[in-house]
């Protein structure tokens, strides 16, 4: 793990990311408590989503769906606090609280 | 007056009057927080004189009433593509739509029509559904809920109930001339019909599992009796007319049997199951307080029950087999009756008392056994799932009326029926 993956700074803006996808997400009803799952995105400079693909999860595929709109949604994704944090390739660890 | 109405005879007699009004209106009261946006966008329809069917609309309607879906009004809409190959994703996203539905209806013969449609996801452009139905004229309200089950099952993960129906008991008049009804309606409250009609009380309406009958209890000889009825023959047949209490019919789920409660000479009540072949007899219960309101689980090994063998109402449940002992669920509150189990078997509906009011209430069964109160009305009772488990709808009071009210089995969406005469009691809903 290099210094910039493990840094403060690089975990408040996933931190970030992550609050802004869970506010912009719609949870399906057959979405149960303890869903975790992986979503890969792929953005543009300026945060614009230009793939999002849920990869590992343990709900259905209303689940993924709602996961991957959420992403969309949330579209541009917020800037990270330093440009040399910025990274076309993320991957998010969707857990929501419920 | 008795009178027993076949839904072939009284549906064509009744057809232009009835086809054009609603039984009840269902209206949500309180949506999803966060409710999915999405346009259905009018189908195009060469011969639209010729369907006279607004199926777009319909399904949008469902979609909006589920309290899910926030469906796009269609005069907000800037375009109306009627193939995938139209849509223009970025603008629907512009007006914030998550999903869109594109489609067609077509003539394909004398009275015959197709529906063409397509479910998209706006944000990934991906095309979710493409289908076509054919109907006839008649058909086109129950294919247009179908379109509406699919597009909801394939957003949502749950099965859509729209295309089922409900019934349910409607009161009119004032004593001495009160008329009682059994009413079958469409799960929107479109398409009721009578199935039966009599001056003296008609109670618990229970669907058989294949949905082609109905039992209930009527008081049409003073007395109570349970009567087995084909909804289209109209066909009847007095299945249970024992001395004393004959109440609270509930369907095997192979169809071959009925739960009931009979009373013994001293006026005990306990449940039994009796055969619909032969009307041979089992006793399910021995136990001198009230044992009622049985309910099947799925494999028809058990029975779900009310009793007040400990002082005030609880449910329990006991297997069907000699000798199984009954096991108490429910602790929480003095009472707690009128158990309904979800179609998975996760949870179970009841009506609970608290603060001095009747709610519907969940009981988790696979869990750590949590009780949720749903509902929030005064005199809330008679649950019944959707097939789909995902809405519970019950009878309530508004004002001083008898109402049929919806709650999410979540909790978190609220609707209530508005019917335009009489009291509407004790719905059911159908099966698939």
């Amino acid at each position: 793990m290099s210094a910039v993956e493990a840094s403060p700074a690089r975990a408040q803006y996933l931190a970030r990311l992550s609050s802004r996808i869970q506010n912009a997400w719609i949870k399906p009803p057959s979405a149960r408590a303890g869903l975790d799952c992986i979503v890969n995105i792929t953005q543009l400079p300026g945060g614009t989503v230009a793939n999002a693909v849920v990869s590992q999860c343990n709900g259905d595929a209303a689940a993924r769906q709602s996961i991957e709109n959420a992403v969309y949604r949330a579209s541009p994704l917020p800037a990270p606090p330093d440009p040399a944090l910025f990274e076309r390739n993320l991957v998010i660890h969707f857990h929501p609280e419920d | 007056m008795i009178k027993p109405l076949s839904c072939l005879a009284f549906c064509a007699l009744g057809l232009t009057s009835l086809a054009t009004r609603a039984a009840f209106v269902v209206e949500v009261t309180r949506g999803q927080t966060e409710a999915i946006p999405i346009a259905v966008v009018p189908f195009s329809s060469a011969e639209a004189a010729a369907a006279s069917f607004d199926v777009a609309q319909l399904v949008s309607d469902d979609l909006a009433r589920s309290g899910r879906f926030n469906a796009m009004d269609r005069k907000d809409m800037i375009d109306q593509p009627h193939t995938g190959a139209n849509i223009a994703f970025d603008d629907w996203r512009r007006l914030n739509n998550d999903y869109i539905v594109v489609g067609s209806v077509q003539a394909s013969g004398a009275d015959h029509f197709t529906i063409t449609y397509e479910l998209y996801n706006v944000l990934t452009k991906q095309r979710l559904l493409g289908y076509q139905i054919t109907s006839n004229r008649p058909g086109l309200r129950l294919a247009s809920h179908q379109v509406a089950d699919m597009v909801f099952e394939k957003i949502l993960g749950i099965r859509g109930a729209f295309s089922t129906r409900i019934a349910y008991i409607s009161v009119t008049g004032h004593l001495p001339t009160k008329t009682f009804q059994l009413m079958v309606a469409d799960a929107d409250g479109e398409n009721p019909r009578v199935v039966m009609q009599s001056n003296e009380p008609l109670m618990s309406p229970a669907w058989s599992p294949d949905g082609q009958s109905l039992a209930y209890v009527s008081f049409e000889d003073r007395l109570p009796s349970v009567y087995v009825q084909t909804l289209k023959s109209g066909e009847r047949r007095k299945v249970s007319a024992h001395a004393g209490v004959n109440q609270a019919p509930a369907w095997s789920p192979d169809g071959k049997k009925l739960a009931l409660t009979l009373s013994t000479r001293d006026g005990n009540l306990d449940i039994y199951v009796m055969d619909l072949g032969t009307q041979a007899l089992t006793r399910i219960t021995d136990d001198p307080g009230i044992d009622t309101e049985p309910q099947w689980s799925k494999d028809g090994q058990s029975l779900y029950f009310t009793s007040d063998r400990a002082g005030g109402p609880q449910i329990y449940k006991v297997g069907v087999n000699p000798g199984d002992k009954p096991r108490r669920l429910t602790f929480q509150g003095s009472y707690n009756a009128r158990p309904r189990l979800s179609p998975d078997e996760s949870q179970l509906a009841f009506v609970t008392q608290e603060d001095g009011a009747y709610r519907i209430a969940t009981l988790d069964l696979r869990g750590r056994g949590d009780v949720q109160v749903l509902t929030k009305g005064h005199f809330d009772v008679s649950p019944s799932y959707a097939p789909n488990g995902a809405v519970i709808m019950y009878a309530s009071r508004d004002r001083g009326q008898g109402i049929l009210a919806l709650v999410s089995a979540d909790g978190r969406v609220q609707q209530r029926v508005v019917s335009s005469e009489g009291e509407l009691q004790e719905p059911t809903w159908g099966p698939f």
